[in-house]
């Protein structure tokens, strides 16, 4: 329970009355304040913002550090400003608490529009459906922002990026597979300027490779909102440790397990757990929601569509995260689950309207409103920018003919990805500052529902509780959106969960690769130690900031427990490298004249560095 | 007890007059490591004596000349090195203070602000010049320390906020109970812990000449009583000299946590040493027995050549950087041969109760300060000063006492400048007095290894930074190195050097400091 309370109020400059339109205030301690209280807190949080336009103009965001919690504060839009408190204990990270607030507020943003077009009632609305939810997520993950990897503090607009050899190699030109969806897809005839943009992403279900995690193309480079969108589509992913048609469509959330909130409830049995209430609550769908309904939500989340086989919904997220890492497995899977459209107007009409299409305000040369639709193809995941005008988007033979195009596109990628395999001894991450575009080799975060984690569970709104009617309770923790735990009293010979000897498999392929990071081979104390280190280093980054006339600061740090860093700053890119120099034995073979500091890295890093130093991002 | 407007001054019992406080001399000593002594400006200075408003001059006069001189050095060296670097290195990039005004500008008075408050909200002190709108923005802050402090039971540490531009802006708080203190800075090198540092010597400050207990007294009394009215001109005087010097011209020992020590031959060390052991010695068989608690010897510039203290005690460092600054302070009246007598409460010692500081300029250009527990102390106290001084006339090693390192320029060609911390001792070695640029950048050097509350990452870590910009030739470049011994600041010279060279560099540098660590430190002092 790291974050404390969330706000949001309006401070009108030409408001005689010196009132603030408060528009959200959530407290996720569960305490209860009456307005009065909350009015304090905002009228504080305005008189500081007030009082330090005293000393300097153009403000951006504030950080407030209490002895016993910390404060942000961010004026999202002219006026509007969103207040997030949290706990103490890590204040260090503060910045990633900032990135993902300010996140938050551009994700609402791009699903509804800036906040001075809405009308005040609707807003509340739309405020209390997308931020509560958000921040009671990231609450429910203990340390979630200590385990966010240093990449998510560092800027809000920055997203991570696919690596591709070739990169290494400095060549880089345009793929086939490229070329092939920019002429079928982007410049065909019947698509030109209606097809304003296609995103590709790929994002495996193991985590284990950071570097083919993340984007890959786009087509438009005028796409202004490509970090907001990107960040979005990977937030899904890491948060619920998939993409599917329901975090797509915004449905998809993550509660306790009820074994989990007997426990909390054992733990302190004078409160309510809240979260039961809410899943009966939420009953927004009717209850004519029949079979049928299901056995095509069974589809389009990639199930097994039998509803006999009701309770074999384990999901192919769950197949494939467990044995499609050895690259086998994907080959037992038939057709249908490798490639569908999760976002679009085939999928039956009687589900919500976000799950036809999904309505952003995107930037190209301005801001307006675009249909969007997914479209997925084994870890692929591509986003379609249709213009609103584009009608023919609705109908079943256009649909497929743009998969098929699609599917071409995405089969020449896989013919040869390309990706960026050579292991190195570091861990590293590049910045274009421009684009947002990062590639990484630092392990992310993403959330292991599949695994071991009993405490939590995917609930999908709506879906979820007919499904327990249906099934008359037959097992509670069953949802659509993830079985994580197969219930005991069924039977499920012909599709075993993976027993340990394949967990064997999997630790010695971790093993084999963890020599490619060094953060794979901290235990988890030193990993939050690492981190608090990293966060430091970073901090004083900001300081510096303003030496303008130095385009080019480059720092590097040697502490006495093996933790090296270099930290290389310009105009244009932000290069952070990280490395163990306790197991580094080449360092003492490299020539005496260079006057780089990267060069005291090893060898191995300036060899990686010349190569790929004057490389742009695609 | 407050200090009062005019200290206890007292011509009448000063030893022979002076003839030779020569101020060029000593005090443009900081940069004296490169030339040997030079007698200019006797006239002046002598001058100086009867006319205070003359001694700025004189003083920045032999500010400008010693710069010129150093520069005269550089030029030398630079000539020197030119043929080992002709491209890299010219004249310009090479001076000493264009090697970090190139990218770093000094900056005004105007971005940093102190201000001081009683748990009430009245208004103690503020550097804002509008007194009227100090006490509005006092107000506020008043208001909303105190909403968290009710509403949360929790004290603010601090806010900052991030503009557009990147340029930040801090407030930093201090909670001493009666007392709070805010800091608004703009600046970008001192890190909240340094700040919360330098709010702390504020109040230790107020607290030196108030005392926690009269403090507690009179607030408690009346939680709204006017302290502001309660200190004495001289009082905000110097509250306002202090706070406009950690605004304007942060002090080496303020920036490094520690003293600095007048680097001096061990035999002359030891000849004042035992001067101060048997002066003392003698003086406590005469009945004189625990009226003398400390006594200091410093070079005018507030470089400690010698300490004599119990030998269970010592000072804390944040005190004695207080005395000093009340002592420069005075220090037009000193060198006019007054003898200052005050009391003065050390709020690391024990913030209860004042000790009574005497304070002499002595002909040898040294700074005599002898503390006692005892308030009427003065004559016994005047009477030991003065004994210290005859022996010292006598003895011809007690002159001239300030050694000249001359050649490390040579010896590290590589090496602009260092500064050099022995934790154990809590003391610096500096070469000369780095520029507030210079500071600056050994700021930036420090705060990446330290987190937000000044600790250090790791015990023992090396960090470098270098800035440059692609379109002019030059960077700036440093190294700091720190272990569970010492720290070191090093800013390098303006020439593109491997790391290798710079490191080694570096080692060299500490082994040469090891070798001539009883030159420029003191291990112990003398004990009783």
């Amino acid at each position: 329970m790291s974050v404390q309370f969330i706000v949001l109020f309006r401070d009108d400059d030409d408001n005689k009355d010196d009132s603030c339109k408060l528009l959200l205030y959530h407290d996720l301690t569960a305490h209860m304040l009456s307005t009065n209280e909350k009015e304090q807190k905002i009228g504080i949080i305005k008189g500081m913002w007030r009082f330090s336009n005293e000393f300097s103009q153009s403000n951006d965001y504030c950080h407030v550090e209490l002895d016993s919690y910390s404060m942000l504060v961010l004026e999202v839009e002219p006026s509007y400003y969103l207040a997030l408190g949290f706990e103490n204990t890590h204040n260090s990270q503060w910045p990633k608490y900032k990135v993902r607030l300010s996140q938050c507020y551009q994700f609402f943003a791009m699903q509804h529009g800036k906040m001075q077009d809405i009308e005040d009632k609707t807003l509340s609305g739309l405020l209390n459906e997308h931020f509560i939810p958000f921040w009671d997520e990231i609450n429910l993950i203990p340390d979630y922002f200590l385990m966010q990897d240093i990449n998510t503090a560092i800027d809000d607009k920055m997203f991570p990026c696919c690596q591709f050899a070739d990169a290494l190699n400095s060549i880089s030109e345009v793929k086939d597979w490229q070329n092939y969806l920019k002429n079928n897809v982007l410049l065909s005839e019947e698509n030109y300027l209606n097809i304003k943009d296609v995103c590709v992403y790929h994002l495996p279900k193991n985590n284990k490779n950071t570097k083919e995690y993340g984007f890959i193309t786009n087509f438009d480079p005028q796409f202004k909102s490509l970090p907001t969108l990107s960040n979005w589509l990977v937030g899904i992913d890491s948060m619920y440790g998939t993409v599917s048609s329901h975090g797509l469509a915004g449905t998809m959330s993550l509660t306790e397990t009820e074994q989990q909130i007997e426990l909390d409830a054992e733990e302190a049995h004078h409160e309510q757990p809240p979260n039961i209430k809410t899943v009966w609550d939420n009953v927004t769908l009717p209850i004519t929601f029949t079979m049928d309904a299901l056995k095509d939500i069974g589809q389009l989340t990639g199930v097994s569509n039998s509803l006999s086989l009701f309770t074999n919904m384990k999901p192919s997220w769950n197949l494939w995260s467990s044995s499609s890492e050895n690259g086998a497995g994907s080959a037992k899977l038939d057709d249908k689950d490798e490639y569908s459209w999760l976002i679009s107007p085939l999928n039956p009409s009687f589900l919500p309207k976000v799950y036809q299409m999904r309505k952003f305000y995107l930037q190209f040369d301005d801001w307006s409103q675009y249909n969007i639709l997914f479209w997925k193809f084994k870890d692929v995941i591509v986003a379609v920018i249709v213009d609103p005008s584009f009608k023919k988007i609705s109908e079943e033979s256009f649909l497929m003919k743009l998969q098929e195009e699609l599917w071409n596109g995405i089969s020449l990628f896989y013919e040869n990805t390309g990706f960026e395999k050579r292991q190195c001894s570091f861990d590293y991450t590049i910045l274009f500052k421009e684009e947002g575009k990062y590639y990484s080799s630092i392990p992310r975060w993403k959330n292991g529902l599949d695994e071991s984690d009993t405490a939590l569970k995917l609930v999908i709104k709506g879906l979820d509780e007919t499904l327990q009617f249906l099934t008359n309770n037959a097992n509670r923790k069953s949802s659509v959106a993830t079985v994580t735990e197969v219930g005991h009293d069924m039977s499920l010979t012909d599709h075993p969960i993976p027993s340990d000897p394949s967990k064997g498999e999997d630790g010695t392929e971790k093993t084999d690769k963890s020599e490619s990071s060094i953060f794979s081979k901290l235990n988890e104390s030193q990993l939050v130690e690492l981190n608090k280190e990293l966060m430091v280093i970073l901090g004083t980054r900001s300081l510096t900031v303003w030496y303008k006339d130095a385009n080019t600061k480059e720092r590097m740090l040697k502490l006495n427990n093996g933790l090296m860093v270099y930290l290389l700053e310009n105009n244009r890119k932000l290069v952070l490298i990280i490395k163990n120099w306790f197991i580094d034995s080449q360092q003492k073979t490299k020539s005496k004249r260079s006057t780089d500091m990267i060069e005291s890295l090893g060898k191995d890093v300036s060899t990686w560095w010349n190569r790929i130093k004057d490389h742009e991002p695609l | 007890m407050r200090r009062s407007p005019s200290f206890q001054i007292s011509t009448k019992n000063s030893a022979k007059p002076t003839t030779s406080i020569d101020l060029t001399n000593h005090l443009s000593a900081r940069g004296g490591l490169f030339y040997q002594d030079i007698d200019t400006g006797t006239t002046a200075s002598i001058k100086a004596k009867n006319d205070p408003n003359l001694l700025a001059a004189t003083y920045d006069h032999s500010i400008s000349a010693d710069t010129d001189l150093n520069i005269d050095l550089q030029s030398l060296i630079t000539s020197e090195l030119n043929s080992l670097y002709p491209l890299t290195l010219n004249q310009e990039t090479s001076n000493k203070s264009a090697n970090t005004t190139k990218f770093i500008d000094e900056r005004g008075g105007k971005d940093k602000h102190f201000f001081v408050f009683t748990s009430a909200g009245k208004l103690v002190f503020s550097q804002w010049e509008n007194e009227n709108h100090a006490m509005g923005l006092t107000g506020i802050i008043h208001t909303v320390m105190n909403y968290f402090n009710i509403n949360d039971n929790t004290a603010m540490r601090q806010f900052t906020m991030y503009g557009k531009d990147g340029i930040m802006t801090r407030f930093v708080f201090l909670d001493k109970n009666h007392i709070k203190l805010m800091v608004q800075c703009n600046n970008n090198y001192e890190s909240t812990a340094q700040l919360q540092q330098q709010l702390d010597l504020v109040y230790s400050y107020i607290i030196s000449s108030v005392s926690q207990r009269n403090l507690n007294k009179l607030m408690l009394k009346r939680s709204n009583f006017d302290l502001q009215h309660y200190l004495t001109d001289l009082d905000q005087q110097l509250l306002k000299s202090l706070c406009e010097s950690l605004a304007t011209q942060p002090k080496l020992t303020w920036f490094a946590n520690s003293l600095e020590c007048l680097p001096m031959s061990p035999k002359k060390r030891n000849a004042i040493n035992s001067i101060l052991s048997t002066t003392y010695l003698d003086f406590n068989i005469s009945n004189h027995n625990g009226q003398i608690l400390y006594t200091l010897v410093t070079s005018l510039d507030m470089r400690l050549i010698s300490i004599l203290r119990p030998s269970n005690h010592t000072l804390h460092t944040m005190d004695l950087q207080i005395l000093f600054e009340v002592v420069r302070a005075q220090l037009t009246d000193l060198l006019l041969d007054k003898v200052l007598w005050f009391p003065i409460c050390f709020q690391k010692f024990n913030d209860n109760g004042f000790l009574y500081a005497l304070i002499k300029v002595l002909p040898n250009n040294t700074i005599m300060m002898v503390i006692s527990s005892q308030k009427n102390a003065f004559d016994i106290l005047n009477e030991f000063v003065r004994r210290i001084e005859d022996k010292m006339i006598d003895d011809n090693t007690c002159n001239n006492l300030e050694l000249q390192l001359l050649d490390w320029h040579k010896k590290f060609p590589y090496i602009n400048h260092f500064i050099y911390k022995m934790k154990r001792t809590v003391q610096i070695y500096t070469p000369s007095q780095p520029t507030n640029e210079m500071l600056q950048f050994y700021y930036h050097l420090k705060n990446l290894c330290e987190d937000d509350k000044g600790t250090n990452l790791n015990k023992s870590s090396v960090a470098m930074l270098k800035w440059k910009n692609d379109a002019t030739p030059g960077l700036l470049s440093g190294v700091y190195w720190a272990t569970e011994k010492f720290e070191l600041y090093i800013l390098l010279n303006d020439i593109n050097l491997s790391n290798q060279s710079i490191l080694k560099s570096a080692k060299l540098l500490i082994q040469h400091i090891r070798e001539i660590e009883s030159y420029l430190f003191i291990s112990r002092g003398v004990t009783f």
